[in-house]
């Protein structure tokens, strides 16, 4: 009987013992000595969608080289302290504790995936440090708190854009909807297309949702394929859209597909065959844009990493720049300083658009809706947010 | 009786000392750590009664903790806030989070009688692969509720409540709250497993035939074994809900539950001691391992480097850390030099 | 709102059973080896999922070294001669085989006297190593698999079926067959049906127990190997995380037949992929994967052992 206490005792012990950190009082989350800058990132590394993690990672590792570079920010440099999720959202909250904690980090950048951005938005807020989030549209990501910012456009626009793009511009009446059932991203775009689609006068004939991590629609796409529809949203991954598009000319279906910016990839293409020929996306710029900034850009990244950045670059290179220039708003590198900062951002010119932050501390800017041609990208419209009031 | 209750009241000053100590003198890093693995500690141990007492082999474990998870949330939102919301994370009071504490029990035990019932008709392998059903479509089915958040699950969690004398320090009370249940489901247990009931549940894993001659009433140890185990799942649930501040459905997929299996097999199945160990080595290695990978910048190292201590522990010691033994005071005093015999 | 359906109920309803089949026919294949293995060794190889998502890279890493696809990205990858497409299968197969082996001999042997759960822990390391190693070695980026086949669509009245999909079931029926032949009419599968029934009676009788063994994870593997490549000419984007799904529906295909019964696997895995496609297209595709679940939980209360599974009845 006695042995639960003493295991309690004994585990107590062990731990007393093994850990070396002991806590360091009076220090607050002040991000580092005087000549550098502690910027926290974490990304889906490793596991299930280490691709987004790492493109991201890219981004931000190109945008902080460049700022340093360049002399830093006010003299001081940047430094990045890099934790992997491992696909998680559970291990995002594990390693929000240790950026905030142990590595004392000024400001937090990540994630990609909705899910584990909202699992470490608390950590970040209750240690008073500033969380960016690169490119997690989810709409309830910046409602955990008032330090939560993010610099990408939200689901609801993108679903509301994607609709009007479809019902006004293209002129379809009659849309199917395919979706992740079990994936923030995809499931919220679907909600407010159908909402948006429905509000103008379309119907919505036929809808298909999927769960898990399959690869095969044949069952979805008979499904639609009966309904008849004269447009497909499929708000899905690059990876899952080739194979979704495949299954749909396998089974006969040649109406266009639409979707959000989760299918830009250098690899789309390839992936997709000429499956995707004639359908349309919505984006955050536009690749040919001959905006120096864009060119600079896009050079530097194949320069770097030997390949095409996707969105997830762009977004993570971004966020490094909006960190850069909140530091020089608010006057300072202090966690609180970068806070304020970010919430006086306005027309930041970053290489995914101009866009400001608005009261919500979400970014303000337009999409650009891209059609695929055979082997290339081509801007069909920009929708700007005020286009849809 | 009594000695119990004096051991639960030990139990929760002991507690109480080690949060405050935490609190003073610990990086919030470590006491992250130290709080995963009381969750998980509550998982392997209660998973040792279905499992490792009464060997029934249960895949099913992530399911009732999603029931709890989910129970708890939503019963403290509900008092706490009146409705889903968004804005700042608040306190749960005391009343609440005990009550979304026991709630959450309550409805994980419900479930284990709904999964323990039927299977009773299954042994072995097919047990496991249907307890692995019965979690999956929990799953998947709270994933399809859009009236609870979907995939995304319900956010804004209450904090633990705090305890007088102690500040709102960046652990909080979570120390408190989640090894005050690490040390009552450990006590329970391990006076379950010298009782008579405990006795009844090895009989029937030993020989369920002979056990039931010697009138154990096999099907109803069996059904009570998934209650308890699931009842405690749903606490850790509940813990991890107000812990986490949001939860998911996918929080809760089949591979917890076999990490829970890992911990139990690796720390020696049958065995308290074991299970708990084995829930501190699966929750602690993989987090310990990481600057090994940041340091190499090879991503998914650690998880190569986690499966292989995995494969060599078991096959140099198959029968787990423990084996079946326990760690008492009575090891202790046979080690200690001098000590009686 | 009633969307106008262009096609009508029956033809529907036929190519979702069109769909179903050929995708229990991937799952048979898949859960042949985890009810080989079940039946000699009483082991759920968790590790066979790994394999599968080994096979197809191994034929892709063929591909792409011998040339058949493209540097640039949005190039169309040339199609491989069908003889080349059969020696990479066969190479693809063999090294799969060698894996598998190389896992019985290296994780399994070692424990195969150390009860039931140490073994089965040791599958999961196995299958973690293989999924984090594969990440690590492969690179986590979904590749596009080379053009084996060119896609065709044959139509049935209004039910469409691709080559590639027909492909699978043929292959599927074939290997079944041909295993089920090599199983009841030669002698090495005699001395699996020894070993699966009584391992101890096997060896007093001179069955060289450890071959016998290591031929059925041979077998298994290259059979799942098969699969591997079969589903990514249909669905080509590989990723090493891709037999995760596909292996735990296999194995409960594996289940639901009856596990250690070859026909079992066969038609668990049929029954189930026309199931889940019947029952997702005509309802609800949200819960198609909840369906495999509820099909598995009525089918062992109502038969413990299994569609095709003998009863075994405990000794007293």
């Amino acid at each position: 009987m006695r042995y639960a206490l003493t295991l309690l005792i004994a585990l107590t012990a062990l731990f007393s013992a093994s850990l070396t950190g002991c806590k360091d009082k009076g220090n607050d989350a002040g991000g580092g000595g005087a000549d550098e800058i502690r910027v926290g990132v974490f990304l889906s590394l490793s596991g299930a969608n280490a691709d987004f993690g790492k493109t991201t990672k890219n981004g931000i590792d190109l945008a902080v080289e460049e700022i340093n570079e360049a002399g830093g920010i006010n003299g001081k440099k940047l430094v990045i302290i890099a934790k992997d999720t491992r696909s998680k959202p559970e291990e995002a909250q594990t390693v929000a504790k240790q950026l905030a904690s142990q590595d004392k980090v000024a400001v937090a950048i990540g994630s990609v995936e909705s899910g584990q951005s909202i699992k470490a938005a608390p950590v970040f807020q209750e240690a008073g440090i500033p969380m960016v989030s690169p490119s997690s549209t989810n709409p309830d990501v910046t409602k955990q708190g008032d330090r939560i910012f993010r610099v990408c456009y939200l689901d609801d626009f993108q679903g509301q854009a994607c609709a009007a793009f479809a019902y006004k511009d293209l002129g379809f009446r009659k849309a199917a909807l395919i979706y992740a059932q079990d994936d923030d991203y995809s499931k919220g775009l679907a909600q407010y297309f159908r909402e948006a689609f429905k509000g103008m006068g379309g119907s919505i004939v036929e809808e298909a949702p999927f769960q898990g991590d399959v690869s095969e629609f044949k069952d979805q796409v008979s499904k639609i394929a009966a309904a008849g529809p004269d447009v497909i949203f499929a708000p899905v991954y690059y990876a899952k859209i080739g194979l979704i598009a495949r299954d749909f000319r396998k089974q006969g279906v040649t109406v266009p597909l639409v979707g959000g910016d989760g299918w830009e990839s250098p690899q789309l293409i390839q992936l997709a065959g000429e499956t995707l020929e004639g359908s349309y996306f919505g984006y955050h710029y536009d690749p040919d844009d001959q905006d120096a900034k864009v060119q600079g850009y896009l050079k530097a990244y194949s320069a770097k990493f030997g390949s095409d950045p996707n969105s997830l670059s762009a977004l993570g290179y971004d966020a490094v720049y909006a960190v850069k220039l909140a530091i020089e708003l608010g006057g300072g590198s202090s966690a609180d300083q970068i806070t304020e900062g970010l919430r006086k951002i306005k027309d930041f010119k970053g290489v995914t658009g101009t866009f400001s932050i608005d009261e919500n501390r979400n970014a303000k800017k337009s999409i650009t809706m891209l059609k695929i041609g055979g082997s290339n990208l081509s801007k069909v419209k920009v929708i700007k947010p005020e286009d849809l009031k | 009786m009594a000695k119990t209750v004096g051991l639960l009241l030990a139990g929760l000053v002991a507690c109480y000392g080690l949060n405050w100590f935490l609190a003073e003198f610990i990086e919030v890093v470590y006491v992250d750590y130290l709080n995963l693995i009381g969750i998980a500690i509550v998982l392997a141990v209660g998973l040792n009664v279905i499992n490792g007492l009464t060997g029934q082999f249960s895949l099913g474990h992530a399911g009732f903790m999603a029931i709890g998870a989910f129970v708890a949330g939503l019963v403290s939102i509900q008092l706490t806030y009146g409705e889903m919301s968004s804005g700042p994370l608040e306190l749960a009071g005391l009343g609440t989070f005990l009550l979304s504490l026991l709630l959450a029990g309550l409805a994980a035990a419900v479930l284990g009688v709904v999964v323990g019932a039927p299977a009773l008709r299954l042994k072995g392998d097919y047990l496991a692969i249907a307890t692995l059903g019965f979690a999956e479509i929990t799953r998947i089915l709270l994933t399809a509720q859009d009236s609870l958040g979907g995939p995304t699950g319900i956010k804004r969690i209450p904090k633990m409540p705090l305890l007088p004398g102690t500040g709102a320090w960046d652990g909080g009370t979570s120390v408190f709250w989640i090894f005050l249940v690490v040390f009552t489901i450990v006590l329970f247990s391990a006076r379950l497993q010298r009782s008579t009931y405990g006795r009844a549940l090895i009989a029937i894993r030993e020989n369920e035939l002979a056990a039931e001659t010697m009138g154990v009433r096999a099907a109803r140890m069996k059904v009570m074994a998934f209650v308890y185990g699931a009842f405690f799942a749903g606490i850790a649930g509940g813990l991890y809900a107000h812990y986490q501040h949001s939860v998911r459905p996918d929080d809760f997929t089949s591979i917890r539950s076999i990490e829970v299996v890992v911990m139990l097999v690796l720390g020696g199945l049958g065995s308290i001691t074991g299970a708990v160990l084995g829930a501190v080595a699966v929750t602690l290695v993989p987090q310990l391992l990481r600057p090994l990978e940041e340091q190499l910048q090879v991503n998914g190292l650690s998880m190569v480097v986690y499966a292989l201590l995995l494969i060599l522990m078991m096959i140099f010691r198959p029968q787990g850390i423990f084996g079946q033994r326990e760690l008492s005071l009575k090891l202790f005093r046979r080690i200690l030099p001098g000590g009686r015999k | 709102m009633v969307p106008v359906a262009s096609v009508d109920f029956t033809s529907q309803l036929l190519q979702y059973f069109a769909n179903g089949v050929a995708k229990g026919s991937t799952y048979a294949l898949m859960a042949v080896g985890y009810t080989l293995v079940y039946g000699v060794l009483q082991l759920i190889n968790f590790a066979h999922a790994e394999v599968y998502m080994l096979g197809s890279h191994f034929a892709y890493y063929q591909a792409k070294w011998g040339g058949y696809l493209p540097d640039e990205p949005g190039a169309k990858p040339e199609s491989v001669p069908i003889l080349l497409v059969g020696a990479f299968i066969a190479i693809a197969m063999l090294a799969c085989a060698a894996v598998g082996m190389l896992i019985e001999r290296v994780a399994y042997r070692p424990l195969r006297n150390a009860g039931r759960l140490a073994p089965l822990i040791t599958a999961i390391g196995v299958s973690l190593f293989l999924q984090y190693g594969g990440q690590v070695v492969f690179g986590t980026e979904p590749k596009l698999f080379p053009t084996f086949v060119e896609t065709e669509v044959f139509e049935i009245g209004s039910v469409k079926i691709p080559n590639t999909n027909l492909l699978i079931v043929v292959t599927t029926f074939v290997l079944m067959l041909g295993l089920t032949l090599f199983v009841s009419k030669t002698r090495p599968g005699a001395a699996m049906r020894a070993c699966s029934h009584d391992m101890r009676t096997a060896k007093l009788m001179g069955i060289n127990v450890n071959a016998t063994i290591s031929l059925t994870f041979a077998i298994g593997s290259a059979l799942a190997a098969v699969a591997g490549v079969l589903v990514a000419m249909d669905q080509p984007a590989i990723t090493p995380l891709m037999g995760v799904r596909i292996g735990l529906k296999a194995f409960v295909a594996a289940v639901v037949g009856g596990i250690g019964s070859i026909p079992g696997a066969a038609l668990g895995g049929l029954v189930l992929g026309v199931s889940e496609s019947v029952v997702g297209g005509l309802w609800d595709t949200n819960y198609a994967e909840a369906v495999a679940f509820v099909f598995l939980i009525v089918v062992l209360l109502l038969k413990p052992s299994g569609l095709l599974g003998k009863a075994t009845r405990e000794k007293v």
